[in-house]
């Protein structure tokens, strides 16, 4: 009976939701999240949108300093594999998904950028991620962080489409 | 209620997956602080602030890396490799397994989810696998403790591995055909174009290899739309899971997501027979290990 009762709650809950009624998850939801929660979606939809980050980090002083935080990274696990730089490599595709999701048109063939002006683009996702990115690269190379601009170039690998998206500028009050 | 007839299958599964872990993690060390120190590159989860940290749940007990508190004690997430090491040392060796198995899980899932950002589904079903063993254990009612039900409790848990590998199966390609880019084959050709996810020999094969790209999409889809049937049938399992072998060797190697696709591999070991667990325990020698359980 548990099995059954297992399955069928796993089951529902990973369920497209454009065709499992949210009432009906609602139902499993508190059996299956966040122990069992799960959707199995990898890959799908199919990425299109790749990119690369670049932050211009200026320190309390002043000093400027251009970062492209994963280029090297992705070029050292096109090399090695079986490295730390795979998982790192993730987080950069990952960062660059959530950018996507966040400015992309998804409902237009040609997966336009959508109108950033009407984006409140400091309230998304991605400026959190990208914003704690930052302040982590920084902090790691004992940099004294005072402001960051940050910018992802993005390319629609189905259609070769580029597209720039800056962030608003990221400011972290150092005393 | 028929004994527990697959303790040697469990157990070599059990085996290789901490072996697999404890260097995983070794692996993993260079970017440990960029993955699991609160202010690592990857971030936390975040924390609820308004709610103790009892009316959290469960998820408290999961996300404690992001707990607030990391921030002030950075080191914490070192305290959480090292027991996640000292555990899987110990679980391997037999020393105290139920305990062991407990603290592997949870070591290893909140180390996980605290680099949510930069791992896939491969650590998704290592955290479910060690939920799953934690209650899978040898009955101990010839020491006259516990009752009878251990036999019961490691049937169930045996079964929902194994219907959760399917099911992992059946939704990726559930998802995967109801996008228009894998229906039409071409989606591996335009993964092959993103520079994490291919190497250059990857790369020059298939970026614009259109044919090649829907042979393997649709090998992918028919493998991933099979498996939760032909696993269980017998005669077709072996080379079917042998194809398996190969296809996720695939995933780790060429498109670099190296820990889904070994720990996919991991999980057949569930599915095949005990002739083939023997003979494997023997090649990795294992063996010693697994009988003294």
């Amino acid at each position: 009976m548990f099995l059954v009762f297992h399955t069928v709650a796993l089951f529902i809950y990973a369920f497209p939701s454009e065709y499992m009624p949210t009432s009906v998850k609602r139902l499993v939801s508190p059996y299956v999240y966040p122990i069992f929660d799960q959707k199995w979606s990898m890959f799908a939809p199919c990425p299109l949108i790749d990119g690369e980050i670049k932050m211009v980090l200026t320190s309390t002083e002043g000093d400027e300093l251009e970062v492209y935080p994963f280029s090297d990274i992705i070029n050292e696990h096109r090399v090695w594999r079986m490295t730390h730089h795979g998982d790192l490599s993730i987080h950069g595709s990952n960062l660059i998904h959530w950018v996507s999701t966040d400015v992309i048109d998804w409902s237009t063939d040609d997966l336009q950028l959508m109108d950033l002006k009407a984006i409140e683009l400091n309230e998304t996702l991605s400026y959190i991620l990208l914003k704690r990115m930052a302040y982590g690269w920084a902090k790691q190379n004992d940099f004294p962080l005072k402001k960051a601009e940050i910018e992802c170039q993005l390319k629609n690998v189905k259609t070769g489409a580029e597209h720039l998206v800056a962030y608003p500028k990221m400011i972290w009050n150092v005393e | 209620m028929q004994p527990f007839q697959f303790h040697e299958k469990v157990e070599l599964f059990r085996k290789v997956l901490y072996i697999f872990l404890f260097f995983n993690t070794l692996i993993l060390l260079p970017a440990a602080h960029d993955l699991f120190a609160y202010y690592g590159t990857v971030g936390t989860r975040g924390w609820n602030t308004e709610l103790s940290f009892f009316e959290q749940g469960s998820y408290g007990l999961l996300n404690l890396l992001s707990h607030p508190i990391n921030a002030r004690f950075e080191w914490l997430y070192i305290l959480f490799i090292g027991g996640q090491l000292v555990a899987l040392v110990l679980g391997f060796f037999n020393k105290m397994p139920r305990l062991m198995s407990f603290a592997v899980y949870f070591f290893t899932v909140n180390l996980f989810s605290k680099g949510y950002l930069a791992f896939t589904g491969g650590e998704v079903l290592i955290n479910f696998m060690l939920f799953y063993l934690m209650f899978i254990h040898p009955s101990r009612q010839k020491e006259g403790l516990g009752s009878d039900l251990q036999p019961i409790v490691n049937h169930v848990f045996f079964r929902i591995m194994l219907v959760q590998v399917c099911l992992l199966y059946f939704f990726s390609v559930l998802y995967k055909l109801l996008d228009e880019n894998w229906v039409s084959g071409e989606a591996i050709m335009y993964v092959s174009r993103f520079d994490a996810y291919s190497t250059s020999w990857m790369q020059s094969a298939l970026e614009n290899n259109t044919i090649l790209s829907v042979i393997l999409t649709y090998t992918t889809l028919t493998y991933q739309a099979l498996f939760p049937i032909v696993v269980w049938f017998k005669k077709m399992k072996k080379p079917f899971l042998m194809f398996g072998v190969v296809f996720h060797l695939g995933i780790a190697v060429g498109m670099g997501i190296f820990t889904f696709g070994i720990v996919m591999i991991l999980v057949y070991l569930l599915f095949i027979d005990q002739e083939s667990v023997n003979k494997i325990a023997r090649k990795l020698r294992l063996e010693r290990f697994i009988e003294s359980v």
